[in-house]
């Protein structure tokens, strides 16, 4: 049976089959993550755009971050390396390692969240107000979505975490979860890095 | 899978892409018959001026921007992709269901929410806000128009909470077509509608981020009193505290948006149509692969038109040579389209059943609509037009009517897949052609209205001298057609009703289609769609009458014959 | 069957519509003739292309609809049709967009010699500024108004004093001189749009717009918003007169300068101003601060009460009771708009913060549009 070229074979063309009501199966929840990497990622970077672009309407004045910002990105980066452990771990069945780590990435993303809110409250007691010049109103604007990006994915490490510290029944569950908290750790990690080169000095 | 379920769990709370999909289509056409109520009040005004006694320019603004808001949004994007495309891709791919149901489920209850968030806005102190379906600030937020409080504020949450319900509901879609589709399913397998509805969907989840980003930064601008869209303004006498803002900014990412959004609103109806002419015409349709790539093309294209909205808005006039370029290059792969849709039906066995005729009526007022189209993109035609009637009618024509008449037909097609009966034909006819004509006789006229020079967005034209009576005549009697089609919506939303108990028993496969979804087990398909076994395909969507086959079509899960090489688009 | 007699129906019908409608461009009264030229090119491309396809469909469903015993053709594709059709097509485009960008590249390129003056929009009036004798406008920005500065000019800025400025919705041009127009606004976007000059532009706070144009034919035309506005869109009036430089000339002379306003408007006490006067300082102040772009003079329905015979006349409220229109109640209704609210209109006008001088001269106006107002003289206390 001759296919044309064009049309990918059959072999090609893997089976899925899955069952319901609930897939458990990784690839496709890691497909779907991707395809919200890819959402949240044209959202920040219209951010970034509308910023760039309302910067050149004469009235911008530059926002000096505070030092405290490289702190907060260092626990950032090391919540990231947390979570990677934790994945890392779990995929070599090194499951004594999972927990601790998962607890450890997720406190640094915890820290970093605090460390945003001190931040705020610097510049808002230095008068840098949101309803100020709009490089203030962006800073706010931004890192407070991105910090609400992290609060929402504490909640989905709240729910892998319990399952892993109870010792899920459903070792494959908990694998999911780890699997996404990680990658959404990172993807936050890159967002934030991207934002933080943008926001600095200028 | 088999367990007994109660109503709630059945009907309600059900993660069931079928259920899911009804549940969005009727929350979509009840939301969509609000909007032709508030057209209807419009048109009131507009031929009949004071006939309505609580038809002020406030209330006027108020209806149009909801009527539009809600054609677009919440009716038009959320029947295609939360209706059509929840109960076809999983169908048509050969999948059991949506690779997520329950964040599927949450789709449609994030969705309902925001339609409940809307209709609040009615209700809220000021009412609804009447600042036109494009929000531009500042007027959106400031004094002279009307629900510049409560009004603009629940609208932009509530599409906030829109943009959720399709995020989630989309990435459903594009990881089932990409990850689902059964054994021998490739991506040049699956038919256009799914193709179509599979774009519009990475299109909208690409697109609603700049809506979602315009939308908080005008909530920022409203309620705590930053300036990323609000310039120094010194409003009804008044100086504000806003200061170097830009209004334009905020023209850019709602059309980075709203552009994008005309072909996620086109696209699923050009896929479905297709699939329509197809099957009624009995022959496949022609230049496959081209459809496919038009579509691909054209929602590439469609990211970089956007400023053609824009050609008047006091943007830098040299981006119009670059947007008027875009905008026109576009025209050709749709004009493919057409030239396809039609020389499908060339050498066709053209069985003019009602979907066909909805089908057929699609391609003439689309042809209407696109062709304007051509006038507006390009930018020195565009300047006299732009916001003025032409507009009105170009876009009625091309994103109201067209879409309607598709989503008209493609129930009428799927019917009788959904509830195993078939609709009844007589009120079926009757509706088609009172609403056909209907729609002609409302906006071929209105064009000319444009090209006159009348404004859109005009609560009254009392005493403009270069506006003769007549054009106040036909104002008139677009007016009588308008509330004459929108009467005549009746006639279907009856049809649906009656059929459902009292319709012809339809069968598993009433039109004699190749595609999946008429292949199920049962009719309708249970929850889990396909049984013991998924199904397994061997050829296109698009096998009707090849030669050989005593029957007219060959359903894609019939194996090609050991004895014969397969047909060319096997 | 009858699809296909409908289709060609309509066919016929459009192409008739289009020979015979009343409904057209107004006659152009501009350079921008061309405009219309490539709208007409556009058109009979278009056409060509409308009836074509609906009269293929047509012919397919009276040549190919189902019959018994018929049976389709199986014909997947045909790349030789393909790309005769994408060839034809995109030649069609062309067709349209070189002329439409060759008059575009007219349209964005201001002519060295061209005059210039600037439309200034608010809620719900225009107003107009002229460069005086200078030939060069004044700097001027939202962040300067005042009641007394209503255009924002610059107040020190030396290019502004001898700027004209026009108060009212009517500006005059002389004919054939290619004029760029430069546009503000002080709140929200709006349009300038003179149906018969064909060009029109947004006024965006912030910025300033422009295009140019020469106008060829002497009259009046009315200007209209085409960006909505807010509730009073619809009913944003202007009149442009066209007419010989020397009539233009002439209506120049007459316009106050910004230097001169401003001598004019150090109001501090109204006891030893006229009636008459003070009703001119009323006029000029409502207009300036946008009243009457929601309160007509003439009685015509705008977004507020007319100021037509309303002082002395019983005032139906909101809330079902009446009460009489005198000073009293004007000063109120300026300073305090939204504690009582007449029948009909929405709480929507912002509070005025007038002084007493100003009070005095806004209520001595809309008395003078009164019939029913006592004898004025004196009794402005
Ligand atoms: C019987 C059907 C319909 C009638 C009679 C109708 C009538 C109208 C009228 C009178 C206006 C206001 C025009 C103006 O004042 O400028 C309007 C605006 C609009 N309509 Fe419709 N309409 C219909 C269906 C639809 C559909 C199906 C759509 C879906 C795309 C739609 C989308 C819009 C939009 C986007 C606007 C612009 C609102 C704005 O200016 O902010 N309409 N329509
Ligand atoms: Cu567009
Ligand atoms: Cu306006």
């Amino acid at each position: 049976m001759s296919e044309p070229k064009a049309y990918p074979s059959l072999e090609e063309n893997p089976v899925r089959d899955f069952s319901l009501p609930t897939p458990t199966d990784l690839t496709l929840a890691r497909g779907g993550l991707r395809m919200l990497f890819a959402v949240l990622g044209v959202m920040f970077a219209l951010f970034a755009v509308a910023y760039s672009m309302r910067m050149h309407m004469g009235d911008w004045q530059v926002l000096v971050d505070p030092w405290q910002l490289w702190l907060n990105t260092a626990m950032l980066i090391a919540g990231s390396v947390a979570m990677e452990i934790a994945r890392q771990s779990w995929r070599r069945g090194r499951t004594q390692w999972v927990g601790p780590a998962l607890l450890i990435g997720g406190g640094f993303a915890v820290v970093f969240l605090a460390g945003q809110l001190w931040v705020w409250s610097m510049l808002t007691s230095e008068g840098y107000l949101v309803n100020g010049n709009p490089a203030t109103s962006f800073f706010y604007l931004i890192t407070g979505l991105h910090g609400l990006h992290i609060v929402v994915g504490l909640g989905f490490w709240a729910y892998g975490t319990g399952k892993v510290l109870r010792g899920a029944e459903s070792a494959q569950r908990a694998g999911v979860s780890i699997e996404l908290c990680s990658s959404y750790w990172h993807f936050l990690l890159v967002v934030w890095l991207g934002l933080f080169a943008l926001l600095a000095n200028t | 899978m088999n367990e007994p379920q109660s109503f709630w769990t059945k009907y309600v709370w059900s993660q069931d892409h079928k259920v899911i999909a009804v549940q969005y289509s009727i929350t979509a056409i009840v939301a969509g018959i609000v909007a032709l109520v508030l057209s209807v009040l419009m048109r009131m005004q507009l031929g009949f001026p004071d006939s309505v006694p609580f038809m002020d320019s406030e209330a006027y603004y108020q209806a149009m921007t909801l009527h539009g808001m809600i054609m677009v949004i919440y009716l038009l994007t959320a029947l295609f992709l939360g209706g059509f495309g929840n109960y076809m891709i999983p169908l048509m791919v050969g999948a059991r269901d949506m690779v997520f149901p329950y964040l599927n489920m949450l789709s449609y209850w994030f969705y309902l929410l925001s339609v409940i968030v809307l209709m609040a806005s009615f209700f809220v102190p000021g009412g609804p806000t009447g600042a036109g379906w494009t929000l531009y600030p500042p007027q959106a937020i400031l004094t002279g128009t009307p629900g510049t409080d409560w009004g603009i504020i629940t609208m932009l949450i509530s599409l906030a909470i829109f943009i959720v319900a399709a995020t989630m509901g989309g990435l459903n879609y594009v990881t089932t077509v990409l990850q689902a589709r059964c054994r021998g399913m490739t991506l040049m397998r699956m038919p256009l509608t799914v193709w179509g509805i599979f774009v519009a969907t990475i299109m909208a989840l690409l697109a609603f981020p700049a809506l979602f980003v315009s939308a908080v930064m005008m909530l920022f601008d409203k309620l705590l009193g930053t300036s990323f869209f609000m310039p120094a303004v010194v409003s009804m006498g008044q100086a504000l505290d806003y200061d170097g803002g830009s209004p334009v900014l905020f023209q850019h990412l709602f059309w980075f948006f709203g552009h994008p959004e005309v072909y996620i609103v086109a696209l699923p109806a050009f896929g479905i149509v297709s699939d329509l002419i197809s099957v009624h015409a009995r022959k496949n349709i022609f230049g496959f692969r081209m459809m496919v790539w038009a579509i691909v093309f054209i929602g590439v294209l469609s990211f970089v038109v956007w400023a053609h909205h824009m050609y008047v808005s006091g943007m830098n006039p040299y981006f119009g040579f670059f947007f008027a370029i875009t905008t026109l290059v576009i025209a050709v792969p749709t004009a493919i389209k057409v030239y396809n849709w039609v020389l499908t039906l060339w050498r066709g066995d053209i069985h003019l059943t009602v979907p066909m005729l909805y089908a057929i009526a699609f391609i003439s007022t689309f042809v209407i609509g696109g062709l304007t189209g051509l006038f507006l993109g390009n930018v020195i035609v565009d300047i006299p037009l732009s916001d003025t009637y032409f507009v009105v009618a170009h876009f009625h024509m091309v994103m109201g009517v067209s879409p309607i008449l598709v989503i008209f037909g493609a129930i009428y097609h799927w019917y009788p897949k959904i509830t195993g009966r078939m609709l009844n034909d007589t009120i079926g006819k009757t509706h088609f052609w009172i609403t056909f004509i209907g729609t002609y006789a409302i906006y071929f006229p209105m064009h000319y209205l444009g090209i006159l020079g009348m404004p859109r967005r005009y609560y009254a034209y009392e005493n403009y001298e270069f506006i003769p009576q007549s054009a106040h005549d036909l104002n008139s009697f677009i007016s009588a057609m308008a509330i004459v089609v929108a009467v005549a919506q009746v006639l279907y939303i009856y049809n649906l009703f009656w059929s459902y108990w009292k319709g012809k028993e339809a069968g598993p496969n009433p039109w004699g289609a190749t595609s999946l979804e008429w292949q199920t087990p049962q009719t309708p398909p249970v929850h889990g769609n396909w049984g013991e076994k998924l199904p397994e395909v061997h050829r296109w969507a698009y096998d009707y009458s090849v030669p050989g086959y005593d029957e007219d079509f060959v359903p894609q899960t019939q194996p090609q014959p050991e004895d014969r090489p397969a047909g060319e688009m096997a | 069957m009858p699809l296909a007699i409908a289709l060609i129906l309509i066919v016929v019908l459009s192409v008739l519509f289009q020979v015979f409608t009343p409904w057209w461009s107004t006659p152009v009264a501009s350079n921008w003739g061309h405009i219309d030229d490539t709208l007409v090119i556009t058109g009979l491309i278009t056409g060509v292309v409308f009836i074509a396809v609906n009269i293929f469909i047509a012919v397919a469903i009276i040549r190919y609809r189902h019959r018994e015993g018929h049976k389709a053709d199986y014909q997947p594709e045909n790349k030789k049709l393909e790309w005769t059709l994408i060839g034809l097509t995109t030649l069609g485009i062309v067709g349209m967009l070189a002329p439409g960008l060759f008059v575009y590249s007219e349209f964005v390129d201001v002519p060295e010699e061209a005059d210039h003056f600037e439309v200034v929009g608010q809620q719900w009036q225009w107003s107009f500024r002229f460069p005086g004798e200078d030939g060069v406008l004044g700097h001027a920005d939202n962040r300067f108004i005042t009641p007394d500065n209503p255009f924002g000019l610059k107040p020190d800025d030396p290019n502004g004093a001898d700027d004209r400025l026009v108060l009212s919705n009517e500006v005059h041009l002389p004919l054939n001189r290619p004029v760029k127009v430069l546009m503000r606004s002080k709140d929200v976007l709006h349009d300038f749009y003179v149906p018969q000059f064909r060009a029109k532009m947004d006024l965006v706070p912030g910025t300033v717009s422009y295009f140019w144009f020469t106008p060829t034919r002497p009259g009046q035309f009315e200007i209209l918003c085409a960006e909505l506005c807010g509730v009073g869109h619809y009913n944003m009036r202007g009149k442009v007169v066209v007419e010989t430089e020397r009539a233009y000339r002439e209506w120049m002379a007459g316009l106050p300068t910004f230097a001169k306003l401003q001598e004019g408007t150090t109001l501090t006490d109204s006891s030893d101003l006229s009636f008459e006067e003070l009703v001119e300082q009323g006029r000029q102040l409502s207009q300036a601060q946008g009243c009457i772009g929601c309160h007509s003079l003439d009685g015509s329905p705008t977004p507020g009460p007319t100021w037509l015979n309303l002082y002395g006349k019983q005032e139906e409220l909101a809330d079902g009771s009446s009460v009489l229109v005198d000073d009293g109640y004007l000063r109120e209704a300026i300073v305090n708009p939204n504690s009582q609210i007449v029948k009909g209109f929405a709480p929507m006008m912002p509070p005025y913060p007038f002084t007493d001088v100003q009070l005095d001269a806004t209520v001595a106006f809309i008395k003078s549009l009164s019939d029913k107002a006592p004898n004025q003289e004196g009794d402005t206390q």
